[in-house]
């Protein structure tokens, strides 16, 4: 096992994505405060949710290591609930913008949510304690996390193939068109790099923020995802007059 | 949920209009939709003059229809005046993304 500690390059990913995130899930929630509409919500609480906030909270009380279990437990407690309601609203962003009319998809969100609130009661039952230890809950809750910035992904890519194909024709703004791309990119990074870790862990019965190649994994894939939102939703005008020069030549 | 007017209705033309059957005429149709990305059931009447513009012509001659353009214009000249369907507006992804960029702080 490869013990040296992690590069510091390493932390540059986790706070490129964790200052995006900030930004980009902190504007979309008062967008949704303007608008009143439930997708902005939805992603706007799903990327703060596992992001700044359930990210923050774990490593304020891995690192910051508090000398009382209980304060330990409370930190752990809140981060986990943060990123559960942020699962969850990446569930109802995928149903509601995707597939809103579907039963079966509906059913899939209730069947996560009634999973969530239960990896969450049944970690609080022990005070949180080996919150990360590989058990059913935290397979059940890691899973429920890849599997809704996966799904999320994948959907966001084929819209965007299907979309590129409308701008093509003259139907559709490219810079929308490319926004699908990037968010199917970014959550698809965001979703391979929880998978490299938890896949990581399993295999080497380490705890992923201990092996520093894992580490390093996340990382990357953290400043992939960090790019490719900023620039689907704080694109600079530069960027976005790039995107429409170059649909105008395919088109 | 049910196809949208426009799509129904050119379906509908290309049968009495062509030597297509009902069955041909709507495959065809939903063939020319997907290759320009686009759902019949969300179709709109301004999407679908732009697929029986830029798209229909060649899929049509790829059925052995003869002369397929001048068929094409009449039906876009025509279809904006169909209907887009139920008043219930879904939503689309489009429109969603189209917005979250809209995410000014004024």
């Amino acid at each position: 096992m490869d013990a040296a500690p992690p590069h510091p390059l390493v932390w540059v990913g986790f706070a490129a994505f964790f200052v995006v995130a900030l930004a980009v899930g902190s504007r979309l929630l008062l967008l949704a405060r303007r608008t009143r509409r439930l997708p902005e919500l939805c992603i706007g609480a799903g990327v703060l949710g596992i992001g700044p906030v359930g990210f923050g909270f774990y490593v304020i009380a891995e690192e910051l290591a508090p000398p009382s279990p209980a304060l330990h437990g409370a930190l752990v407690g809140v981060g986990m609930l943060a990123i559960g309601l942020g699962v969850f609203c990446k569930f109802v962003f995928n149903w509601r913008v995707y597939h809103p009319a579907r039963r079966r998809v509906r059913a899939l969100v209730a069947g996560a949510a009634a999973t969530l609130a239960l990896t969450w009661a049944y970690s609080a039952a022990t005070g949180f304690a080996g919150y990360n230890d590989v058990g059913w809950s935290y397979l059940a809750r890691i899973a429920l996390q890849i599997g809704a910035l996966l799904w999320g992904s994948a959907e966001a890519l084929r819209y965007w193939s299907r979309m590129r194909r409308r701008v093509r024709l003259g139907m559709g703004d490219p810079v929308v068109c490319n926004r699908f791309l990037l968010w199917g990119i970014g959550a698809g990074a965001a979703g391979v790099g929880s998978l490299v870790g938890t896949l990581a862990q399993i295999a080497t019965g380490v705890p992923a923020n201990e092996v520093p190649w894992v580490l390093a994994s996340s990382s990357l894939h953290g400043l992939v995802a960090a790019a490719a939102m900023w620039l689907a939703f704080l694109p600079p005008a530069a960027y976005t007059r790039l995107v429409e020069r170059r649909a105008r030549v395919e088109a | 949920m049910a196809d949208a007017p426009a799509f129904d209705w050119v379906c509908s033309e290309l049968e009495q209009k062509t030597s297509l059957d009902r069955l041909e005429a709507r495959g065809t149709v939903r063939l020319a939709l997907k290759e320009a990305g686009l759902d019949s059931r969300s179709l709109t009447p301004e999407q679908m003059k732009v697929v029986l513009e830029k798209v229909m012509p060649k899929e049509l001659a790829a059925r052995g229809v003869q002369d397929p353009e001048p068929l094409c214009r009449a039906l876009a000249s025509v279809v904006g005046a169909v209907g887009s369907g139920s008043g219930s507006h879904v939503e689309t992804p489009e429109e969603v993304f189209r917005r979250l960029a809209g995410a000014s702080l004024t």
